[in-house]
């Protein structure tokens, strides 16, 4: 193994890949910033340009991009609430606010560590966990997919500031906006209208730009003034406070990483639902889930670390079985076809050093973006304090152009300037966007796995599946794991007082 | 209009989306209908729920949390502690009627800008959005409006379309992108 590992690291060291390595990480970056547009579109546009090449010049280019939309994508959700892709929309919970009082310095610095930290430990877990994770993988059914995307929804309670109940309402609206369309189940067009163009559904990428980028360009024109909240003109953070702060929280990072591999692991689970499921088990992991969504660093770390350690997973069931992790490994099934590379379980022996090859990509491109990061935050943190006669337009117009290039379709231009009004309502009466969007994200996979899982096992699924009935059992932990928390320092704060001098007189 | 005024209005339209997805949910057959009717009509509950709170409860106080109600917690603790770290009000905030009237202005240049994107296309409808607001709303001057619409627009054509290889769309009226 140690062999093939310097085997696919040496097979990096050609001017070739290491030309294809930087220009794929550049690119990526790019990408990543424009909204509606990531590492699925990254990749898909690149493919045409790697035929002919060696394949690990050709590998650097697609995953270097890819692995670079991840905090491309992280930079406009922390500095203008734009979140780059879907998969970066937890970007914006916490690290907009922080960019709010004048932190966003400290945000992108723990943002870009973070996904670095998350690759590489992805990557390294990845090479280790191989002979474990596949039997795992395979006894995992639909009724524990389900079991996750139900997961995914125990964090709507973080986001509902003010009125749970309004969080609620938002994240059904979000479910029911989701099955607008042709029922990938039964083959039934739902709330389309006999429209042609509602037949595909709303798409996610435009219906959060509208939701979070024009609602909020809206938002900044009706108060005036610049992105940053507080009165001040300089960055009150620097980077390195964020890489402190990663380094600080080196068990959230453990963890989130881990997941991460987990979910890149899994066939069809996506990495929006990995940042979703991030974000949920660091807040309610954390000693303060109260400040979450009000700018708390850990909020920005968990997702990162997970978003960046899917790539590492993902690779897994492209690779050993041919069934790609998602959208962006389905790209990569196509490239390896056209390089003559046969994915299956003799990869990851036959043809080991390949494998290392692309997590040595993986780890390096991580860590050229980090780099290019550390070295552009302080720069980029300053466009948050442009004044909004700038920056509605110039907002306004790439969202509106992300929107029209996601699908190439017009009528997604509209569809952005609707959720637009409609993000804007809602983040004025205190309807919560973010759980909309969780509610949206989680819809397809809840309503495709519950259908299954009661063909497959009956209406008991839960009761008569262990593993089921296992992480049924982890939500209600994790869920009441905060409250009973809150409950029992409010407990010690109350004896505290109790026993102080009055107390312990009386 | 007052804010319970205006909280009212929304719910209601909400619950009417709500009871337009159950009666439109019965056309479909039952699997199809599994999974929306139940989290339409949890969700209508919630809206009926929501209206009698924010009804009965203080005018000051529309926000009512369920979460603190069930485990006496302060909804204000993480709130609060923010408001700490970020001190200072907006400076630019602005009285309600102005607000009112910047809203409209907010949603008729949203509409602007889609109507100039629906009949040129993105790239020559972006460049007049651009320049227009630039000088007429933001009061820049207008050579440097043009700098900024020419820069926003060039940037995005050799992005999208020269890049990306885009197929563009070019708008109801005949334009030259």
């Amino acid at each position: 193994m140690i062999s093939a590992a310097v085997t696919g690291l040496l097979a990096l060291f050609t001017p070739q890949s290491i030309l294809f390595m930087i220009v794929g990480v550049i690119y990526g970056l790019v990408i990543g910033v424009l909204p509606g547009l990531g590492g699925i579109v990254a990749m898909a546009l690149v493919l045409p340009f790697t035929f002919g090449f060696e394949p690990a010049a050709a590998l650097a280019l697609l995953l270097g991009a890819h692995a670079a939309t991840v905090w491309g994508g992280s930079i406009t959700g922390i500095l203008f609430n734009v979140p780059g892709a879907a998969k970066t929309i937890t970007s914006v919970f916490d690290g907009y606010p922080m960019t709010q009082r004048g932190e966003g310095a400290r945000a992108l610095g723990a943002s870009a560590m973070a996904a670095l930290l998350g690759g590489v430990i992805g990557a390294v877990f990845l090479v280790a966990t191989i002979p474990i994770v596949r039997p795992l993988m395979l006894a995992l059914g639909p009724s524990e997919y389900f079991m996750m995307a139900l997961w995914g929804l125990t964090i709507i309670a973080t986001f509902s500031e003010g009125s749970v109940i309004k969080g609620l309402i938002a994240a059904g609206l979000g479910i029911l906006v989701a099955f607008i369309g042709m029922d990938p189940v039964t083959g039934t067009a739902r709330y389309t209208f006999h429209s042609l163009f509602l037949l595909d559904g709303i798409s996610f990428p435009v219906a959060m730009i509208g939701l979070f980028a024009v609602s909020q360009m809206l938002k900044l024109f009706v108060k005036g003034g610049t992105v940053v909240e507080a009165q001040v003109d300089t960055e009150v953070s620097t980077v390195w406070d964020g890489v402190r702060d990663t380094f600080e929280h080196w068990w959230l990072v453990l963890r989130s990483s881990l997941l991460g591999l987990w979910i890149g692991v899994l066939p069809g689970v996506g990495a929006s639902v990995g940042g979703i499921a991030a974000y949920a088990q660091a807040a309610q992991t954390s000693k303060h889930p109260e400040r979450f969504g009000h700018g708390a660093v850990e909020g920005v770390i968990g997702p990162d670390a997970t978003l960046a350690a899917t790539e590492g997973g993902g690779l897994l069931p492209t690779l050993a079985f041919g069934i790609p992790g998602g959208e962006s490994m389905a790209i990569l099934l196509a490239a390896f076809i056209n390089m003559g590379i046969t994915p299956g379980p003799q990869m990851l022996t036959s043809n080991l050093s390949l494998v290392f090859t692309m997590v040595w990509i993986i780890v390096i491109s991580n860590i050229l973006t980090t780099v290019i990061g550390l070295m552009t935050s302080k720069t980029l943190a300053r466009s948050a304090t442009l004044p909004a006669r700038y920056l509605v337009p110039v907002v306004l117009a790439v969202c509106f152009m992300g929107a029209f290039a996601t699908h190439g379709r017009v009528g997604d231009v509209v569809v952005a300037a609707i959720f637009g009004v409609v993000g804007y309502i809602m983040d004025k009466y205190n309807y919560s966007r973010a759980d909309f969007v969780i509610g949206m994200v989680l819809a397809t996979m809840i309503e495709r796995d519950l259908h299954i899982s009661l063909t497959l096992y009956g209406p008991t699924f839960i009761f008569t599946r262990p593993v089921t009935l296992a992480m049924f059992l982890f939500i209600v932990f994790t869920t009441l794991l905060p409250i009973v928390r809150r409950r029992l320092a409010r407990a010690r704060a109350s004896a505290a007082e109790g026993s102080g001098p009055d107390g312990g007189a009386a | 209009m007052s804010r319970r005024a205006q909280e009212n209005v929304l719910a209601l339209a909400i619950a009417a989306i709500l009871i337009a997805v159950i009666v439109i949910s019965f056309h479909y057959g039952p699997r199809a209908r599994l999974v929306p009717i139940p989290v339409a009509a949890f969700s209508l509950i919630l809206v009926l729920a929501q209206l009698v709170v924010q009804n009965t409860g203080s005018p000051d106080d529309l926000h009512v949390d369920v979460l603190e109600m069930l485990t006496r917690r302060s909804a204000r603790e993480g709130v609060a502690s923010t408001a700490a770290a970020t001190r200072q009000r907006p400076a630019s905030e602005h009285p309600p009627g102005t607000r009112a009237r910047r809203e409209a202005i907010a949603f008729t240049l949203l509409a602007v800008l889609l109507g100039l994107v629906l009949l040129l296309g993105p790239i020559v409808g972006i460049f007049l959005f651009v320049l227009g607001y630039g000088g007429a709303v933001g009061r820049m001057r207008w050579s440097s409006a043009l700098m900024l619409s020419l820069g926003v627009s060039g940037v995005l054509y050799l992005l999208f379309v020269v890049l990306l290889n885009t197929q563009m769309y070019h708008g109801i009226l005949p334009g030259p992108l």
